[in-house]
Order: C-alpha cells, then structure tokens, then sequence
C-alpha cells in the first residue's frame, strides 16, 4: 500500500536498510516516466519493459552509492537509464530509429492517410535526429515527456534557466531542420 | 540576449500552461503579442512533436507484473545474503568513515602544504579563484561531520548566505563573469536546505520560519543583486530568485499540512496560492495532453508471442 506521506529520501534510506518494499514505492512512483523515456529511445516496446526493469534492478544493486546530496532519486534513476541505453547501442551499435516505437495506425484508416502519417512522423523523427544530442535530449524530455523545467533541470544537472535558453535553441533548431526536410520534400 | 532570455522564458511557461491543459496555443499567443510571431513557429514545432511522438504509458498489466517480478527477485536475493537484510547497524559508522577519511586527507593536506594557512586562506575564495574548490570542500566537510539535521540546516543556510556574500563581493569587484558560479552554488544548496527543512516540518522538527525569514532575506539581497548586475548575469540571478521564491511556496505547503511525499524533488503542488504562472512546477510527469495535430488510432500491439517477424 502507497503511503503518501513517505519522501524520496526516507524511501531510499528504507530500501538502503533492507526494505524491499520501501523500494517497490520508488518503482511505482517512477515507473512511468523511466519507461516513456526509455520508449522514446528504443524501437521496440518488449526491450522498453525489458530494459525498465533492469533500470530500477541496477538501482537497486548499486543503491548503497547512492548519496542524495541534491541529488533527487528521479535523476539517478535517469543516468541509471542512460548508461544502460549506451551499453545497449554499444552492442547494437546504432540507435533505432525513434519513429519504430511509435503505434501502428488504426485499421480503419485509409492508405492515404497512413502514408501521410507515416511521412509526418519520419520528417519530425529524422528532424530530431539531426540535431546534436543535449538538443535532442532536452526536447525528449521536456517537450516530448512534458517533464517540468525543474525536473529536466536536474536530470540534465542544470540550472532552470539554462534548461530554458537550451529548449529554447533546441525547438529553433528543430523548426529549422523540419523547414528543410519539407523544402526536400517539396523539392 | 535579454529578449532572447525573456522570448525562453516565455516559450517555457506558454508550453508548460499548454501541456497542463490550461491554455491553448492561439490563447497563448493572444497573451504575448509582442513575442507572438517569434513564439508560434516554435510551439507548433513542439505540440507537431509531442502529437506524433509522445511514447504510451506502461500498460496496467506490465505495470503489476514487472513490479511483483521486480520485488521477487530482490527477495530472493535477499534470501540467498546477496543483499543484506538490515544494513542500519552499519550506517552509522559508514556515515562517520568519510568523515574521518575526509577530515584525515584534509589534515594530510594541510601539512603537506606546510601549515593550515591554505585552508584559512580559502575562506575569503571567490568563484573562479584556485582557492575556492579547497573553500567548497571545507564547507561539505563541515556538513559530512554534523550528526544532526538541526546542525546541517544551521550549516547550510550559512554557506547559502555566503554564495550570496561572494555574489556581492563579485559584483563590486568588477567581476561579473563569475557571478553565475556563485548563483549556481546557492541554487544547489538551497534545494538541499529546502528539502532537509520539509523533511523536518513534517515531522514537527525544525524552525520552518527561521528558513522562510532567512529566504526573505535572501530575496530582498537577491532583487538588489539584480538590479546591479550586467545583462549577461542576471538570467542566473532571476533564476536564483525564482528558485528562492520556490522553496518558500514549498515551505507554506508544508507549514499547511501538505505532505513532502506529495510534492516531489523539483516539483510543486498547484494550489490557488501558488498558480501564478511559474514556469516548471507541476507533477512530475504528466501525460501530454491531446493536440490539434491529426493522430491516428491506435491498435492493441500484439504480445511478443503473437508478433510477425
């Protein structure tokens, strides 16, 4: 049963004690956002619930190094995420593409309007692809995920406002590329 | 880089109200004229994305399966002594070791530099001196040796109380370039004072309004920091503010009974009092909301077992 009143820290210090379920609160709490996260990265959902999974396994394991020190949870639990997705494409040796991960259409679309959906999706995802990779991370989560500017700001280890002016550059960047990969498909 | 600064802040709140459901784009618009044409090629960009990109929520079953599968396995582990049961009878002692490792190393330096001139010296540090990473690690010292939460909050609202010191000195010594440094290290230990101070009024510890006062304070030196500082610095002083402003909002929370565990690291409760339009304070993560973006229906995704290759 979720006990509302228990913070982040005092859960930690409760699973760093020995208290499973104490670590299962945490599990329910981030679930979400680590597996969109990790959605967003991978082309596959079965290795999304996968590689979750082995998120919050890995937290668990390495837990005792886990100092909170203005460090929130969350934001371990995002590098945590990170370095796994790198040893994955380490392996895999490319990113797959973002667009594998999205939904297939519904059946009762016409053929036209899921190819111009389709052709959408691949503009927007080639769009974000070609952007460097802090652009690109900062749009994942605080435009795709719709995290809170703070939160970004600590996943990311930066200030609000420079997760401001960065998503500021990031959607300019991102416009500029979509202008292009329409004026390509004008073309 | 003033407009450029203000055009982001802007781009963040209007993009915040619209994921929230509180405003669309054209109301957005609407509310910043002046910034309008350079703000809609950028929402649109941003609301195009999420409405063909934004991943689905775990499913309901994968949710309760991988947690029990999860807790499982951790039991069995637990079981067999990889992980140990109760691991508090030695936390006490691990709390202390880096303590007396640090304070031991600490020493070490101090003679290997020839006397404890250097540690005395690096007191008077500023950002961007070669003294001031010896003068921060003093200061996460004196917090690794307190053994109470009183000692550390004491600590902590001294050593934010000295960023803002060092801002001033920086200021008046022409030295603007480090300003963000200081501002940056204030932010970092407000949110370990805010945190620590909710931790304890919760639990009907602590002086919540020795730290709201102290935050007022530093807000009245902060506005004044602002007014003095060149353009390129003062994003991270209006920062500094807005992060100062946060913790007290946190702190009024907590004094009316709002429990700690429902305002997550980073995030806010929306309340009446506090809905003024701050820009990244809500839950920590919320599903984005429908845009006017054509999106297709989805199906249900075969299981792994039912998938073609």
């Amino acid at each position: 049963m979720d006990e509302p009143a228990a913070t982040d820290a005092e859960l930690v210090a409760r699973a760093q004690g020995g208290e499973i379920e104490a670590f299962g609160l945490l599990y329910q709490r981030y679930l979400d956002p680590i597996f969109r996260y990790i959605q967003i990265r991978m082309g596959d959902e079965q290795d999304a619930e996968d590689l979750s999974e082995t998120v919050f396994l890995r937290a668990f394991e390495s837990l005792d190094r886990y100092r909170e020190a203005g460090h929130p949870f969350s934001a371990y639990l995002y590098r945590v995420a990170r370095n796994l997705l790198a040893d994955h494409y380490r392996q895999r040796s490319r990113e797959a593409p973002v667009e594998e991960a999205m939904e297939i259409p519904s059946p009762d679309a016409g053929p036209d309007e899921v190819a111009e959906w389709r052709d959408r999706l691949h503009e927007i995802s080639r769009a974000l692809e070609r952007l460097r990779p802090e652009y690109q991370e900062v749009i994942r989560l605080r435009v795709i995920l719709a995290l809170p500017t703070s939160t970004v700001g600590e996943w990311m280890g930066k200030s609000p406002g420079t997760v401001r002016v960065l998503l500021h550059r990031a959607l300019k960047a991102l416009r500029e590329q979509m202008i292009d990969g329409e004026s390509k498909r004008a073309g | 880089m003033a407009k450029a600064n203000e055009l982001a802040r802007i781009l963040d709140r209007c993009l915040d109200r619209i994921q929230a459901g509180e405003a669309t784009l054209a109301e957005c618009l609407r509310a910043y004229p002046e910034q309008a044409s350079g703000l809609e090629p950028l929402l649109r960009a941003a609301l195009d994305t999420t409405g063909f990109m934004a991943p689905s929520p775990p499913g309901e079953e994968y949710r309760q399966t991988s947690e029990a599968r999860l807790l499982n396995l951790l039991r069995a582990s637990q079981r067999k002594g990889d992980i140990p049961r109760r691991r508090r009878a030695i936390r006490a002692w691990r709390r202390l070791r880096p303590a007396y490792a640090l304070a031991g190393l600490l020493l070490a330096i101090g003679v290997i530099a020839g006397s404890f001139r250097v540690a005395n010296a690096a007191g008077d540090a500023l950002p961007g001196d070669m003294l001031y990473s010896v003068k921060r690690g003093l200061e996460e010292a004196q917090l690794i040796l307190s053994l109470s939460s009183e000692g550390d909050s004491r600590l902590l609202l001294a050593f934010a109380d000295r960023r803002l010191a060092e801002a001033e000195t920086l200021l008046a010594a022409g030295r603007q370039m480090n300003l963000e440094a200081a501002m940056e290290g204030y932010e970092g230990l407000l949110g370990r004072l805010i945190e620590l101070s909710a931790r304890q009024g919760s639990s009907g510890n602590g002086d919540l309004g020795r730290v709201d006062a102290a935050l007022g304070r530093h807000q009245e030196l902060l506005q004044d920091v602002l007014s003095r500082a060149p353009v390129q610095a003062q994003e991270a002083v209006a920062d500094a503010l807005e992060r100062s402003q946060h913790g007290r909002n946190v702190l009024q929370q907590v004094r009316q009974g709002i429990s700690p565990g429902e305002i997550a690291p980073g995030q806010i409760k929306k309340t009446p009092a506090t809905d003024s339009g701050q820009s990244g304070d809500s839950s920590p993560s919320r599903t984005p909301r429908p845009t006017k973006t054509p999106r297709l229906t989805k199906k249900p995704r075969p299981t792994k077992t039912e998938r073609t290759p």
